[in-house]
């Protein structure tokens, strides 16, 4: 659980689910018109990698969350993925915040 | 060989007794009875010619008599006495004076100022001795002070003590002291002459006493003395010429035409140094070299970054090496499970699986970090408890007070510890659980393994280290080295020449050729290239590439030689005046070696040329001050030379000579002050110390016509 100086700084991003005909991607908008990207139809470890590294980045300079809006307000089975997906995630940027602060490996420009 | 300065040979104050005057005829008695070998006749406020020639003439080939007075001195409203002995050359003259000085005047009512004193005789090379101290009327300090600074020559002021003790004192403290027998009746002479001071060497003449009080402070023999020497039986040539020598707690000149062997007499004398357990080694200028001295080329250069107080990274290097990527989870495994429906009723029921595993790795910093503090606190409670000399410096009362508190600090963390520990286990153990339902879950109902964690921690994590790693390694690579700065040499003029060494750690940017690597197993290559990757590494820790730049550094040729920081290091030694880089020439290069090994602080210093490569003024005005101070704390210098510079302007106790001829090898041994030479083979005649030293040696005459008045040379 976030611990309340956490809470205090932690902002929420939005994820969404992108339904089209030939795959269906989880939406991460990291903020700053940045919108990654993860493919849930097809295995894409080093895209993955890729929006990890992303993500890394982004906590350096604060700690966020994503919270999963389903535009199409479907229970699917990629809304499944997802809330589950985001829901562990959510979990390892907060673990992962820590250890950089931890580190002092954030970017001081508070 | 004793030596009297202060005699009466007249009553001639009305004070004085009247057993102190004697005859030409009772004088000659008396002192063929002593040892006596110089006096000098010091009547009061008076001088008799024609006294002193006839004794003189009486004693001549049993002692030599100097001219002399004892003169009341009024300084500073106080009397004093003072001794006068010109150089008997200047015997005439000096009776003049003396006769001046004394028209209307007797011996009783005559007083005189040291200014008159000094301006009267001083031209007549005299030796001045005033009573200092416990022998009255005495001189002070000041007056004494005075009489120096208006001499021409400071080393002929004497302060004359009242007997061999006090002298041993003023010549310990580096006073010119002398004492004489002040005889009251010479009755008693032969008895009183027993006490009178030896002289260190035998002296033929005025002059060669004035350069042995020239030479240092300790003229006379004392029971302070030190200075003594030691006879050596040396077997260098085998048996058929056994070397006999005597080795002097002073400067000792073995001189002599190239091809007689010096060399290795040297070498033989110290052979039996080192054998009694006095470690030396014979200097052998131009052997050896400068750069070779000081490793410029730093065969036997090394160091660690340790040594600069910087951190070698051995271990961040070998993760490094080591490291890999960790995979992050595979999206078909989320499909996968949430594809298939959940029928089996107790799988559906298990909430467990569903939760989210929770960090683990926060609380176990904390619980290290406090852990860490513990254990340093319960350290130091333990060193504070046993160490004695701290609770007797401080008192049992305030470590008592110390402990109290920090046992409390203990506690509390100790406490604080339990709680992360506990904390920990409970995510831990709750992690595992997750873990164990959802692989048994999947086990037992045959489907697919619910995915616990999408990679990210795991991924980050990694990330991080490398991160860290990099971060730390970088850091080291960029510290400046103060380059180190050793004392070379006096170069003169020119300044002091130091050794630098220069150490830099390869960046990737260092390309000065000058520098090579501290380790001996790296090349340069590897360090730079390996130093430029790690310094482009960190651009791409949170990017793809990370992993195809961490194995391009790995497959740099030799690059597994570059295991920590050390291996990065690099050197350039050089020499430097005033900062500025500089080449000594072979000269100075001689100067620098010479110097430096007579600084060494030893009992005995063996030299075979020191005058090679060098220039006469530092001879004169660096080496030949230092063999001097070298001699006055009684340490043996054993000098092989050519040079008159040494061998003449050192003053040498002992000088050895060594001569050929169409029948062999001869040892002749003497000094300055004898001016002779003297072979103890039967047979050779004795040589003129002089003569031979003009003869033999490089620039003889000149060192002797500098010094040409106190040799007497003309």
């Amino acid at each position: 659980m976030p611990s309340e100086k956490e809470e205090k700084y932690m902002e929420t991003h939005k994820a969404t689910i992108n339904r089209l005909e030939d795959k269906t991607s989880l939406i991460l908008n990291i903020g700053e018109g940045e919108v990654l990207e993860i493919e849930l139809t097809e295995d894409k470890p080093n895209e993955v990698k890729r929006v990890f590294n992303k993500l890394i980045s982004f906590l350096k300079k604060g700690s966020f969350e994503f919270e999963l809006e389903d535009e199409d307000e479907k229970e699917d089975l990629y809304f499944h993925i997802c809330t589950d997906y985001v829901g562990q995630l959510n979990a390892e940027l907060l673990s992962i915040y820590q250890e950089l602060e931890d580190y002092q490996l954030l970017e001081k420009n508070e | 060989m004793k030596i009297d300065i202060h005699t009466h040979t007249k009553k001639c104050k009305q004070g004085d007794a009247e057993s102190r005057n004697i005859s030409t005829e009772k004088f000659d008695e008396i002192i063929r009875l002593t040892d006596v070998k110089i006096l000098a006749i010091t009547n009061h406020n008076h001088f008799d010619l024609q006294q002193y020639q006839e004794i003189k003439t009486k004693v001549h080939d049993t002692c030599q008599i100097w001219p002399g007075i004892e003169l009341d001195i009024m300084e500073n409203g106080l009397k004093a006495h003072l001794i006068v002995i010109p150089n008997p050359k200047n015997v005439n003259e000096f009776n003049d004076k003396v006769a001046e000085l004394l028209i209307d005047k007797t011996p009783d009512n005559f007083i005189i100022s040291i200014d008159e004193t000094v301006s009267s005789f001083d031209d007549f090379d005299p030796i001045y001795i005033a009573h200092y101290f416990g022998k009255t009327p005495n001189l002070l300090d000041e007056g004494v002070a005075r009489l120096i600074d208006l001499v021409k020559n400071e080393t002929r002021v004497l302060k004359e003590a009242s007997n061999a003790i006090s002298a041993g004192i003023f010549i310990s403290h580096g006073h010119n002291s002398i004492y004489g027998s002040d005889v009251q009746n010479w009755d008693e002479y032969q008895e009183i002459s027993k006490y009178l001071p030896d002289l260190r060497l035998p002296v033929e003449s005025f002059e060669q006493f004035c350069l042995l009080l020239e030479k240092d402070n300790a003229t006379i023999n004392t029971i302070l003395d030190k200075k003594t020497p030691e006879p050596l039986h040396l077997n260098v040539f085998g048996v058929a010429e056994l070397i006999d020598l005597d080795i002097y707690n002073d400067i000792n000149v073995l001189f002599g035409s190239k091809g007689t062997g010096k060399t290795e007499i040297l070498r033989s004398i110290s052979k039996y140094y080192n054998d009694i357990g006095f470690e030396n080694k014979v200097y052998e200028s131009n052997a050896l070299k400068l750069e070779v001295v000081y490793d410029l080329k730093g065969r036997n250069y090394d160091a660690e970054s340790s040594t600069f107080e910087i951190d070698n990274c051995y271990a961040e290097l070998s993760r490094l090496r080591s490291v890999t990527e960790k995979n992050v989870t595979s999206l078909s495994a989320y499909l996968r499970y949430f594809s298939v429906d959940e029928t089996n009723r107790i799988s559906r029921d298990l909430k467990i699986k569903n939760y989210t595993k929770e960090d683990s790795t926060s609380p176990e910093r904390d619980f290290d970090e406090i852990r860490g503090l513990y254990d340093r606190f319960e350290q130091f409670i333990d060193f504070i408890g046993s160490d004695q000399i701290l609770t007797d410096v401080v008192g049992e009362e305030l470590i008592t007070e110390l402990n109290g508190v920090l046992k409390k600090i203990s506690l509390k963390l100790k406490s604080v510890s339990k709680e992360k520990f506990r904390d920990l286990k409970s995510i831990s153990l709750f992690n595992q659980i997750i873990t164990v339902f959802v692989e048994e879950i999947a086990r037992k109902t045959g489907q697919p393994q619910k995915p616990i964690s999408t990679g990210f921690k795991e991924y980050a994590s990694n990330r991080i280290k490398i991160e860290r790693d990099l971060n730390k390694i970088n850091e080291s690579i960029s510290q400046r080295i103060e380059p180190s700065i050793d004392y070379v040499g006096d170069l003169g003029d020119k300044g002091h020449l130091d050794c630098q060494t220069n150490v830099k750690i390869q960046n990737g940017f260092i390309g000065d050729t000058n520098y090579q690597p501290v380790k001996k197993n790296v090349t340069k290559t590897p360090q730079k290239s390996v130093a430029s990757a790690l310094r482009t590494l960190p651009n791409h820790i949170y990017a793809n590439s990370l992993f195809e730049k961490i194995n391009e550094l790995k497959q740099i040729d030799n690059s597994d030689t570059i295991t920590s920081i050390s291996d990065l290091l690099l050197f350039y030694r050089h020499f430097t005046i005033d900062n500025e880089q500089y080449t000594p020439s072979t000269g100075e290069s001689s100067m620098v070696l010479l110097h430096n090994e007579l600084m060494e602080d030893k009992e005995i210093y063996l030299i075979d040329e020191p005058e090679k490569s060098l220039g006469n003024d530092y001879i004169s005005n660096v080496i030949v001050p230092i063999l001097k101070r070298h001699a006055l704390s009684g340490k043996k210098i054993i000098i092989v030379t050519h040079d008159a510079n040494i061998a003449v302007r050192t003053l040498p106790y002992n000088s050895i000579y060594r001569e050929h001829d169409a029948n062999g090898y001869y040892t002749f041994l003497g000094n300055p002050f004898t001016n002779s030479l003297k072979c103890k083979i039967e047979g050779k005649e004795d040589l003129d110390w002089k003569e031979i030293s003009m003869k033999t040696l490089e620039g003889g005459r000149d060192a002797f016509g500098e010094r040409g008045k106190i040799y007497g040379n003309t």
